[in-house]
């Protein structure tokens, strides 16, 4: 089974989108070897990771859902405004769930800009909700 | 003359990624309408989760956003069900109590206490969805007295009278549609509801004068698109 740790070659165009095709995939694939670098120019290449392979693939899935009719994962932080309704620190027990997830957001994150140079602060949810069913799908992963 | 630049992706995301590394998370899968078509759907994907996640209660949360302890085996799951659809209590209702869940059932006041012949024009007016037309009688929101029986087994919660926006509404206007619908909760179940959303789900903090709209009327979670915040200490304070 091939190794998902296999780099993409990406394609950035003079606008900054960034898009792989299927021959440049081919080829690297059919190399077996990781490549991770950048590249300046109107035509740079860009590695992409595995990272961003997954997030495309899910957004593939994901993104035609009809919300009106679906159950949609979603993480939730829960704040204690009490006693004087003002947002602090939380005092409640975090667990290494907390870590993970944070660590997942901002990889991921880093992987949709790449992808979509253009994103706005919006698209932030559908992010959420990627994660959301990956974990979901896993069982919990971070049980 | 200052501005307010829009916030980018990558600020809304750095946002978040310290909100859930320094906050207690929880679950949570949001449905809206569940018509009968999609019931096999629903019935797999709640017999999926309960594998894995249990389920969540007024006071659970509670606790769990105070101290940020969770005392089941399983990790909490909240079945958030919006708007107060009728096939919120014939198809998914059932399929949430055969897996051991507890469904949190966000009602529209206006939605259910229109004329059933007006039901689907408030629906189209008020942003509730109605991909499926499945009841030939017409009545697509849930009644009272079935929001009466599921509050035996779930929680009943408000999401406002209208679906409005309430950042735009003149005061007298936001007021109903906060503090009126909690009268409309106590008068029809004969208790307040603990917990309120909005449409688009601001945040507790966002708008001050919403935020004294929903402490008039004693909420005491207000959920938003990535936090549920603890306003108020169960029966006041």
């Amino acid at each position: 089974m091939m190794n998902r740790r296999i780099a993409l070659v990406a394609i950035a165009t003079a606008t900054g989108s960034a898009v792989y095709t299927k021959a440049a995939l081919a080829q690297l694939l059919g190399r077996g070897q990781a490549h991770r670098d950048v590249l300046s120019g109107a035509h740079a290449k860009v590695a992409v990771d595995e990272v961003d392979v997954r997030l495309r693939e899910d957004l593939a899935r994901l993104g035609p859902r009809a919300y009106s009719e679906e159950g949609v994962p979603v993480f939730l932080a829960c704040e204690d405004l009490m006693p004087d309704k003002t947002p602090r620190k939380s005092a409640a027990t975090l667990t290494p769930f907390n870590a993970a997830l944070a660590a997942d957001l901002r990889k991921n994150a880093e992987a949709w800009q790449r992808i979509h140079p253009q994103a706005t602060d919006a698209d932030v949810g559908k992010l959420i909700e990627v994660l959301a069913e990956r974990d979901f799908a896993g069982g919990g992963w971070a049980r | 003359m200052t501005t307010n630049a829009p916030v980018t992706f990558g600020a809304r995301a750095a946002e978040l990624e310290k909100l859930f590394a320094t906050h207690p998370v929880i679950r949570a899968v949001n449905f809206h309408s569940t018509s009968r078509s999609q019931a096999e759907h629903y019935d797999r994907q709640l017999a999926q989760y309960s594998q894995s996640f249990s389920s969540v209660n007024e006071d659970e949360l509670d606790e769990y956003l105070t101290t940020g302890r969770w005392l089941k085996p399983k990790p909490g799951l909240i079945v958030s069900v919006f708007e107060g659809y009728r096939n919120s209590f014939d198809v998914l209702a059932p399929l949430i109590e055969k897996y051991g869940f507890i469904g949190w059932f966000w009602v529209i006041t206006g939605f259910i206490n229109a004329p059933i012949p007006e039901q689907l024009t408030f629906a189209e007016h008020h942003d509730i969805d109605m991909l499926t037309h499945e009841y030939p009688d017409g009545r697509y929101a849930l009644t009272w007295d079935e929001l009466r029986q599921l509050g035996k087994k779930h929680v009943i919660a408000c999401h406002t009278r209208s679906h409005t926006l309430l950042s735009q509404l003149d005061p007298a206007v936001q007021r109903e549609e906060v503090v009126g619908s909690q009268q409309e909760f106590k008068k029809n179940l004969g208790h307040p509801v603990r917990g309120f959303v909005s449409l688009t789900g601001p945040a507790y903090g966002e708008n001050p004068a919403t935020d004294r709209l929903i402490d008039a009327a004693g909420y005491e979670f207000v959920f938003s698109n990535f936090r549920i915040q603890r306003v108020r200490a169960p029966g006041g304070g």
